[in-house]
C-alpha cells in the first residue's frame, strides 16, 4: 500500500499500513469505550504494533506485545500511527 | 450487588478458606481452576446479572476450600462491562482468603497492568505464572523469583493445562493460607499519590480499598459523578496531578501503571535471543481461515460440521435415552408406586405426568449434549474468536455481532443450547438481541409436526414447503433483530476488538466439564419447568367440567377439549376451522414442547385407553424394554451413516411411508388431519407452529438468560406474529371469496405491527433518557 511513503509526515491510520508492516501508535481516536478496550489489550500511544493480517474490508490482525488482536474496519482507521517510526517487522521484535 | 451478604457464598456455614482465581481471559484461568477443583464444581449466576459463576472445593493436603472462578477481565477499573463489575465488587466487598492472580508468561507486560490493579485490594496473594512453557518456546527466560522479588508475594511457575507446577502451587497455597503474605498497596509516585489522597477522602464507601478504587476511576474518566463535593475533589485532584506531572490526570495515572507493568515484566522476563519465533502454526491457519475470500465459507462449513454431527449424531442416542428414562421413570416408577399401595390416581399422575415430563427431558439429552460439547471445542481451541472476525462485516450490517451467527445456527437443532450459548456474546445488547432471535430458528422438533402435514397436503413439494418455512424463520428472525435493534434497545454493535488466542489442542477435562457444566444448568432448571408442565398437560386430558364440578372424563369431554373448543374461534381467521379443536389442543401441548403435538393429536384422534397405562405399570418388562431400548444404538448407527448428507432429514419426505414414519403419526391422525385442514389452513396452521412459543424448555432458558420481563415479551411477541402472520397466509390466499373481511383482517395485522414498532421505539428513547442501563436481565 503506502510502503514509500515514509517522508510524508502526517499521521496515518493502520488501515494504510501493509501486511507485515510495524508501526508506533500515536493517537486513538474514537469513543472512550473504544480507547479504554484497545488500552486494555495493550493498543495505546507509544506501542509498537505489526499488521499480522489484512488490513482488509473486515479490519486487520495485529501483533502488540505477546498477543495477537483482531480489530474491525472501524477500529483500525481511528488508530492512527507515527509513519516515521514504522519499521519491518524483522526489526521491531521487542 | 454491593451488599455482602447478598454476595455468592457470603453465608457459609462453617468457615473454609476461599481462594479468588483473578485474571485476564485467555490466560488459562478456567484450566487452573478446573485442575484444583476436579468435577466438583457449581455454576450459577452472580446475583442480579447473567455474569458465569463458577465455584468449587478443592482438597488441597488435606484442608478443604472453595475456590472461585471470578469473570475473565483485563482489568478491573472499566471499560468491561458487567463482568468487570462483578469481579472489582467481588474482590473488594467478597471474602476471599487469598486471590491467585494468573498471568501469562508469555505477555506478562499485559498482564500485569491488572496485577497492580489487583495490589490495590490489598488481599493476601500468590500469582500463578502460566504458560512458561509458550513463554520459553518464543526464547523468554521467566525468572519467577526475581518477579516475586519485584512484586512481594510468593510467583509460582507453572503449566496449567498439564499440570506442571501444581505440587508448586499446592504449596504455596497452604502456605499463603496458614500465614498470609502481606500486600502493599501499591502506591503511586507522590505526584499522583498526594492528589488523590483529597479525592478519596471524600469518596463514598466502607473500605479503603473501595474508595481508592473509585477515586481512580474517577481520575481515570471510566466513570462520572453527580455529586457536587465529589466533583469539586475530583476537579482539584485533576488540577494538581496535572500541575505536578505535567501531563493530563488520566494519562499520568494510566501511563504510571503501564510503566510499572513494563519495569516489572523486563525484571520478571529475560530474553534468551532477540528475535523470537512467531508461533507459525497459528499465522498459517490464520492465513487461511480468517482470509476475504474463505473465512465465511469455512465457518458455515465448521457449523455445520457441528450441526450434523450433534444432531443426526445425537439421534443415534435419542431412541436409547428416550425409551430407557421412559422404562424407568414412567413404567419403573409406576410398578414401584403401584407396589407400594399408592392409589392409581396418584401414581397415574406422578408416573405419566412428572415422570412423562422428565422422559423428554432426558430424551434431549444427546443432541443437546453434543452441541454444548462442540461449542467448548470450538472455544478452547481458540476458533471461536476467529470466527466472530470473519463474520462481523457480514452480521453487523444487521446490528448484530459476528458470533451470533453461532447460537442461530445451533437453534435449527434446539432453541435451548442456542439461546444458553448467547453468552459467547460479550456485548449485552447484542447477546439481547441474539438470544430474541433464537425462538424463531426452525428446530428439529417442529419438523416431526411439518413431516405429518406435508405427507397430507404437500406430497409432491414437500420438501420444498419445509424449506420455504425454514427460510421464513431465518428471516424473521433477522428482522426481529433488526426492528428492536432500531427500536427498543437502540445502538450500534460494539467496535469489533477481540484478541485472538493462539490455537491449542483442547484440552478433554476443559471441553467435557464445560459441556457437563451447561447440560447440567438444562436438566435442573430447565427440566424442573417441563417436569411441570408435563404434569399439567397429563392432567388436562383427564378431567373436566361436569354438572358436579371437576371430575374425571374421557379426553373429549376433559378440560383440553373445553379449552380448546374456546380458544378455537380465536384462530378462525388463520382458517382453523370451529369444530377442529384437537388441532388448538396441539397448539396448547406444543407450547410445553413442540415433540408432543402430534403426540397429542395422536391420543385425542384415537383415544388413548388410560387403562393399558395402568396394566403396563402393574406388569412392566423393564428388562425387555431396557435391551430394546440397548439395540436402538446400533440401528440408528446404521440409520446415522446413511443420512450424513441430509441433517434436516428431509430426504424422508420423498415417500410417504418414511414421512409418515419421521413424523410419528398414526395414519388415523393423518386422515384426521385431512379432513380438518385444506393445505392454504395447513401451511397457515405450520406458520404458526414455526412463529409462536417455541416450547417450556426455551421459556425456561429465555428467563434464565434475559430475564422474566423479556420473555414475556418474546413470548407475547412470538404468539402475535405467528398469528399475524398465518392469518395474513390464510387471508390473501382466500381473498377472492370474502375480500372484505380479508382485506380488514390483513389491515388490522398490519396496524398491529404498526403499534408494536411505535411502543418499542417509545420504550426505547425512554430507556435512552435513563443514565445507565443494564440490557439484559431488565424488564422491558
Amino acid at each position: 500500500m503506502n510502503k514509500n511513503s515514509g517522508e510524508v509526515s502526517i499521521a496515518q491510520s493502520v488501515a494504510s499500513l501493509a501486511q507485515g508492516e510495524c508501526a508506533e501508535v500515536s493517537f486513538l481516536g474514537g469513543g472512550k469505550i473504544m480507547t479504554q478496550r484497545l488500552a486494555m489489550l495493550g493498543i495505546r500511544p507509544g506501542v509498537t504494533i505489526c499488521v499480522l493480517h489484512g488490513p482488509g474490508g473486515r479490519g486487520a490482525v495485529l501483533r502488540v506485545g505477546g498477543t495477537r488482536v483482531a480489530l474491525g474496519r472501524g477500529v483500525i482507521e481511528k488508530i492512527l500511527v507515527n509513519p516515521e517510526i514504522r519499521t519491518r517487522p524483522s526489526e521491531a521484535a521487542e | 450487588m454491593t451488599q455482602k451478604s447478598r454476595l455468592p457464598g457470603a453465608n457459609r456455614p462453617e468457615k473454609t478458606p476461599v481462594v479468588a482465581v483473578a485474571g485476564n481471559p485467555n490466560c488459562g484461568k478456567t484450566t487452573l481452576f478446573n485442575l484444583l477443583t476436579g468435577a466438583r464444581q457449581k455454576v450459577g449466576n452472580w446475583p442480579g446479572v447473567t455474569v458465569e459463576y463458577r465455584s468449587g472445593v478443592a482438597n488441597i493436603d488435606g484442608q478443604r476450600m472453595s475456590v472461585v472462578d471470578l469473570p475473565g477481565v483485563y482489568s478491573l477499573l472499566g471499560g468491561g462491562g458487567a463482568d468487570q463489575d462483578v469481579a472489582r465488587t467481588y474482590l473488594v466487598h467478597g471474602d476471599a482468603d487469598l486471590v491467585l492472580n494468573i498471568v501469562d508468561a508469555s505477555n506478562l507486560e499485559r498482564h500485569l497492568a491488572m496485577t497492580f490493579e489487583l495490589m490495590q485490594v490489598g488481599r493476601p496473594m500468590v500469582m500463578v505464572l502460566n504458560m512458561v512453557d509458550e513463554a520459553e518456546a518464543m526464547g523468554l527466560l521467566p525468572n519467577p523469583e526475581r518477579l516475586s522479588e519485584a512484586l512481594g508475594i510468593p510467583v509460582v511457575p507453572m503449566v496449567a493445562r498439564t499440570g506442571r507446577g501444581q505440587a508448586q502451587l499446592v504449596e504455596a497455597i497452604t502456605a499463603a493460607l496458614a500465614d498470609p503474605p502481606v500486600v502493599h498497596t501499591h502506591v503511586f509516585e507522590p505526584a499522583i499519590e498526594n492528589p488523590l489522597r483529597g479525592l478519596r477522602a471524600v469518596m463514598p464507601g466502607r473500605t479503603y480499598a473501595e474508595k481508592r478504587f473509585e477515586a481512580l476511576r474517577l481520575v481515570e474518566d471510566v466513570v462520572d459523578t453527580e455529586t457536587p463535593e465529589i466533583a469539586e475533589a475530583l476537579k482539584n485532584t485533576r488540577e494538581a496531578i496535572e500541575s505536578l506531572t505535567g501531563e493530563d490526570a488520566a494519562d499520568a495515572v494510566a501511563g504510571y501503571r503501564f510503566g510499572w507493568a513494563h519495569d516489572t515484566a523486563r525484571k520478571g522476563i529475560g530474553f534468551r535471543h532477540k528475535h523470537r519465533a512467531d508461533n507459525t502454526m497459528t499465522e498459517r491457519v490464520d492465513k487461511i481461515v480468517l482470509s476475504d475470500l474463505l473465512g465465511v465459507p469455512i465457518f458455515l462449513a465448521v457449523l455445520y460440521s457441528v450441526f450434523v454431527v450433534s444432531f443426526s449424531g445425537g439421534n443415534i442416542f435419542l431412541d436409547f435415552f428416550d425409551q430407557t428414562s421412559a422404562t424407568l421413570l414412567i413404567d419403573g416408577v409406576g410398578h414401584l408406586l403401584l407396589s407400594l399401595g399408592v392409589p392409581d390416581w396418584l401414581t397415574a399422575i406422578t408416573a405419566g405426568g412428572i415422570g412423562g415430563g422428565l422422559n423428554l427431558v432426558f430424551t434431549f439429552v444427546p443432541p443437546i449434549g453434543l452441541t454444548f460439547v462442540f461449542l467448548a471445542l470450538l472455544e478452547d481451541s481458540g476458533y471461536m474468536a476467529r470466527a466472530a472476525y470473519a463474520m462481523d462485516r457480514l452480521m453487523r450490517k444487521m446490528g448484530l455481532p459476528g458470533n451470533a451467527l453461532v447460537p442461530m445456527i445451533v437453534g435449527f437443532g434446539c432453541n435451548v443450547p442456542a439461546i444458553m450459548g448467547s453468552r459467547i456474546i460479550e456485548d449485552p445488547r447484542g447477546r439481547l438481541l441474539t438470544v430474541l432471535m433464537q425462538p424463531f430458528m426452525s428446530c428439529s422438533a417442529r419438523l416431526t409436526i411439518y413431516m405429518a402435514f406435508a405427507v397430507v397436503f404437500f406430497r409432491e413439494n414437500g420438501g420444498q414447503v419445509v424449506f420455504a418455512l425454514y427460510l421464513l424463520g431465518i428471516v424473521v428472525a433477522f428482522l426481529t433483530a433488526f426492528l428492536i435493534g432500531r427500536t427498543a434497545v437502540k445502538g450500534e454493535a460494539m467496535p469489533f476488538i477481540m484478541e485472538l488466542p493462539p490455537y491449542r489442542l483442547p484440552s478433554v477435562r476443559n471441553v467435557l466439564l464445560q459441556a457437563w457444566q451447561r447440560l447440567k444448568v438444562f436438566l435442573l432448571r430447565v427440566g424442573r419447568v417441563i417436569a411441570a408442565i408435563g404434569l399439567v398437560l397429563f392432567i388436562l386430558p383427564g378431567i373436566g367440567w361436569t354438572g358436579n364440578g371437576i371430575a374425571t372424563t374421557d379426553i373429549d369431554h376433559s378440560l383440553l377439549a373445553q379449552g380448546s373448543r374456546a380458544l378455537a374461534p380465536l384462530f378462525a381467521p388463520m382458517g382453523v376451522e370451529p369444530d377442529n379443536w384437537p388441532a388448538v389442543s396441539g397448539l396448547i401441548a406444543g407450547a410445553a414442547a413442540k415433540e408432543i403435538v402430534i403426540g397429542t393429536l395422536n391420543g385425542i384422534y384415537q383415544r388413548q385407553n388410560s387403562e393399558d397405562q395402568m396394566a403396563r405399570y402393574r406388569d412392566p418388562d423393564i428388562v425387555g424394554q431396557l435391551y430394546d431400548a440397548l439395540m436402538t444404538i446400533p440401528a440408528n448407527t446404521v440409520a446415522f451413516l446413511s443420512t450424513l448428507g441430509d441433517p434436516l432429514g428431509l430426504q424422508a419426505m420423498s415417500s410417504n411411508e418414511s414421512a409418515t414414519q419421521a413424523s410419528g403419526a398414526s395414519n388415523a391422525t393423518l386422515a384426521a388431519i385431512a379432513a380438518g385442514f385444506t393445505p392454504l389452513s395447513a401451511f397457515a396452521y405450520l406458520v404458526f407452529v414455526l412463529l409462536y412459543v417455541p416450547c417450556a424448555s426455551t421459556m425456561g432458558a429465555l428467563k434464565r438468560e434475559v430475564g422474566t420481563g423479556w420473555m414475556l415479551f418474546s413470548i407475547t411477541y412470538g404468539v402475535g406474529l405467528g398469528w399475524g402472520a398465518a392469518t395474513v397466509i390464510y387471508q390473501a390466499g382466500t381473498f377472492a371469496e370474502h375480500p372484505l373481511a380479508s382485506a380488514g383482517w390483513i389491515i388490522a395485522v398490519l396496524a398491529a405491527l404498526g403499534l408494536l414498532i411505535v411502543t418499542l421505539r417509545y420504550y426505547g428513547n425512554r430507556q435512552a433518557l435513563r443514565p445507565r442501563q443494564h440490557l439484559v436481565g431488565e424488564q422491558p
